[in-house]
């Protein structure tokens, strides 16, 4: 499980890496939190509305995959932006 | 006249053969940008990938339809520092993908065909179930954010639909035979019948299939997430 999670953090890296403005300001945090997986995404303020998008449609997305790359390992993972 | 191909293969040679075979022409006549190195991936089973190579001949060609700007750019150039084509929207949506898929450690292949109206990128492989998720969630997602991000090219509008070995095209079609029978059963019975929740491309997909059918209209109601198509009697 240990071989997955910096696949994890690159993963969040690309997509996030692709929506926002300000590649350079963005940090990801893994925090464990029980069973649970967490990873926090801080971007620049001004693009914190691109990560999130409408009705927070795209960061919906990008738990999606998330997720989906976190099944077959049996993590369980959520992703939050700060 | 700048003709740029781009082909795979298991080695960068492999995949670079490929592609002057296509383009019938020698290496030392093209500008060769390797794309992706080719990665065995763990234990040489998961996370493995393709060489990508993009070979682009400049030559006097055919000579028709040459494109403005690509030539121009060349002449105060050094030996090495030759020009950074600008992506394509193609070659970007195809970037992207690959390295989501790299990064989820999914093996699978990008196959992208296009046309004048659209863009059509099929990923197959061996373990791509979870790219589909459940009723197709995680290929919407896939979809969206790809839009999202290879969004910024005005000089290209054309449509794009990801689609996962067929999963799209099997659900459409059951999807289509599936609200003909109800489209029958409007007609016979004279009441309404509401569909489940749709995104805009399936509710098309429905309007479509019944535009032409007699007796019955359709109509979308609710907003999303939870639109969805209402069958009725034609007034």
């Amino acid at each position: 499980m240990k071989v997955r999670e910096p696949m994890m953090q690159a993963l969040l890296q690309t997509l996030v890496r692709a929506l926002v403005d300000d590649p350079d300001s963005i940090d990801i945090r893994q925090v464990e939190d029980g069973e649970w997986t967490r990873y926090e995404i801080r971007v620049a303020p001004e693009d914190t509305g691109k990560v999130i998008g409408k009705q927070g449609r795209t960061i919906r997305a990008v738990r999606q995959l998330v997720k989906a790359a976190a099944v077959r390992s049996g993590e369980r993972v959520n992703v939050d932006v700060i | 006249m700048t003709i740029s191909v781009e082909r795979r293969g298991k080695t960068v040679d492999e995949a670079l053969h490929l592609a002057l075979e296509e383009l019938g022409v020698e290496k030392e006549q093209c500008q060769i940008t390797i794309l992706e190195e080719p990665k065995s991936g763990w234990l040489g089973l998961i996370g493995s990938r393709e060489a990508l190579v993009r070979v682009e001949y400049e030559g006097p060609g055919p000579g028709v339809g040459e494109r403005e700007g690509v030539k121009a750019r060349n002449t105060d150039d050094k030996d090495d520092s030759s020009p950074l084509p600008v992506p394509s929207k193609v070659e970007h949506v195809h970037e992207f993908l690959t390295d989501v898929l790299g990064h989820m450690d999914i093996d699978a292949s990008v196959d992208i065909i296009e046309d004048n109206d659209g863009i059509y990128c099929e990923i197959s492989g061996d373990d791509v179930g979870s790219l589909i998720g459940r009723r197709g969630q995680t290929l919407s997602a896939l979809q969206y954010l790809t839009k999202l991000v290879t969004g910024r090219h005005p000089e290209d509008r054309r449509r794009l639909s990801i689609d996962v070995e067929g999963y799209r095209k099997r659900r459409e079609e059951r999807l289509r035979s599936t609200v003909r029978r109800m489209a029958e059963q409007v007609a016979k019975t004279g009441s309404s019948v509401e569909l489940e929740p749709m995104d805009a491309h399936e509710r098309k997909v429905v309007h479509m299939a019944l535009q032409d059918y007699p007796g019955i209209m359709t109509e979308s109601e609710g907003s999303d997430p939870y639109r969805k198509v209402v069958i009725s009697p034609a007034p």
